[in-house]
């Protein structure tokens, strides 16, 4: 067998992969909110609508992507109850996004689990495309200037619930540095039209 | 231990086809929970594992015609293997095999093991599982093969196994690309893969010239997630599998090869879970079916399999 013209080809084509493979998977789109629609509310008290954006001055906001048929998202509604009690002064929007559902789902789930917060419908998932949200659950923090959060929002295991979302809030609050800005959210995807 | 393989496969495609109890996972989640072992579900950052499989070798195809072979071969296989994900789209990974082959005549039998061929892949997906209601998952793989294994020339070279039980790997480098195109359906999936492999020509002892055929191979699966207290997540991974590979004759010297035409149509299932959030188990079958036409120039058998995976996601 002639090795090293192989060795030569074979380390080309590895190199060739590698490079192809690092360079395309740092870029990542994310659009305007200003051309998001408003989101309307589904579920619960609330104003009827909400125009998508950063927080006000000084403040933050929640955006969680929530599914009424997903069961990984309906694990972490305890947290988004918890998130809330111990957090007033932060804006919690749990958005609906899901395509292949409609408002009546994000209702009938509220109804039958007697949800505290309120559920806003993400009508064509159109804030979920423009923060890239893919899953739910999966949570987007910001505040007046910027996203300080994005991702998995909770870690369930049998010892117990551990709230990154709460993590990054109570960091932000103490104007410490957290741990991380972003974790690779887990769960169901985010059917898109 | 073919009547077992068809039992243990007749009870699984009963299962998922009528086993109703709702699933804790979506489809989409249970396409990449039943693929190869390199392949991450979309909430998973790396994997490790390993694999091991037996295979028993019960007949051969002569050109396309099948016999059963009187005295079986036995290959037992430790797979051990990795993957990463690079960004959204990217994951890439590699599997390393342990070998080892027991082949019998009427009057030998003779065991031999060593290192198998290492495999590196890569996985673009150009369109999320699941994540579209227009279009499919979509998905490009890229898979080089590196002749770390004892092919048969050298076994031949090192002299030391009548039955050339040592060896391990085909002695070939070797790269391919496939598409992967996975549809989701209330909660079922489909999946069709395609792909196709080449190999490097080299120069045998007898210095002449040989051009290893083109390979190609189709894949058609279907599954479903269906509802399992036991497991960590509730939910039982169910598929079944159809698969036909082809190898295009060989040239030496530009002369076509004899008999080195190959095919092989393989029916498999396969059926995991998870045992806690990072430890993912599966059990799958594999039986090459022994009809005319169906296979040439290969032998086959059924086989069984257990894959033990630890997955990682971001703490």
């Amino acid at each position: 067998m002639t090795a090293k013209p192989s060795v030569l080809l074979f380390s080309a084509l590895a190199a060739l992969t590698l490079a192809f493979t690092v360079g395309p998977t740092t870029a990542q789109a994310t659009s305007s909110l200003d051309d998001v629609p408003d989101l309307q509310l589904a579920y619960g008290d609330g104003d009827a609508a909400h125009s998508p954006g950063l927080a006000a001055d000084g403040q933050l906001r929640v955006y969680w992507f929530w599914s009424a048929h997903s069961p990984c998202s309906k694990n972490a509604e305890p947290s988004i109850e918890a998130l809330q009690n111990a957090h007033l002064d932060v804006e919690v929007i749990v958005v609906h996004s899901n395509a292949d559902q409609s408002a009546s789902d994000a209702e009938d789930a509220g109804e039958e689990r007697d949800f505290s917060f309120a559920v806003y419908r993400d009508e064509g998932a159109q804030l979920a495309i423009a923060l890239n949200a893919t899953m739910t659950p999966e949570v987007v923090v910001v505040d007046d200037s910027q996203i300080i959060y994005r991702g998995r929002p909770i870690s369930i295991s049998r010892r117990g619930t551990q709230s990154f979302v709460e993590e990054a809030v109570v960091a932000w609050k103490s104007s410490a540095e957290p741990d991380t800005d972003s974790r690779r959210p887990t769960g169901c995807v985010i059917r898109r039209p | 231990m073919r009547n077992y393989i068809m039992t243990f496969m007749l009870i699984m495609g009963l299962a998922g086809g009528l086993w109703s109890a709702p699933a804790q996972a979506q489809s989409c989640c249970a396409a990449s929970q039943t693929a190869g072992p390199v392949r991450l579900s979309m909430g998973q950052t790396a994997a490790a594992g390993i694999s091991a499989d037996a295979r028993a070798y019960t007949g051969r195809f002569v050109d396309t015609e099948y016999r059963s072979l009187e005295h079986p071969g036995v290959e037992l296989r430790q797979t051990f293997y990795g993957a990463f994900r690079l960004g959204d789209s990217w994951q890439v990974g590699a599997t390393i095999p342990a070998v080892q082959n027991r082949r019998q005549t009427a009057t030998d039998v003779e065991w031999g093991a060593g290192l198998g061929d290492l495999s590196l892949q890569a996985r673009y997906e150009l369109v999320t599982t699941g994540m579209s209601m227009r279009w499919p998952g979509v998905g490009f793989t890229a898979q080089t093969t590196l002749p770390t294994g004892r092919a048969p020339a050298q076994s031949m070279e090192r002299g030391t196994s009548l039955l050339m039980s040592d060896v391990t790997g085909a002695g070939l480098w070797a790269a391919g690309l496939g598409a992967q195109v996975e549809w989701v359906f209330q909660r079922n999936f489909l999946v069709l893969e395609a792909a196709g492999f080449a190999a490097l020509p080299y120069t045998d002892a007898r210095e002449m010239r040989v051009r290893p055929g083109m390979r190609s191979a189709g894949r058609l699966s279907f599954g479903r997630p269906v509802g399992a207290p036991f497991f960590w997540d509730e939910t039982l991974y169910l598929a079944s599998s159809a698969q036909v590979a082809h190898t295009f004759a060989r040239t030496i010297d530009a002369d076509v090869a004899a008999h080195s035409r190959e095919r092989i149509t393989t029916l498999s299932v396969q059926a995991g879970g998870y045992l806690t959030e990072h430890f993912y188990l599966m059990l799958r079958g594999s039986w090459d079916i022994p009809l005319e036409y169906a296979g040439q120039n290969r032998q086959v058998g059924p086989g069984v399999g257990l894959v033990l995976r630890r997955v990682f996601y971001d703490s």
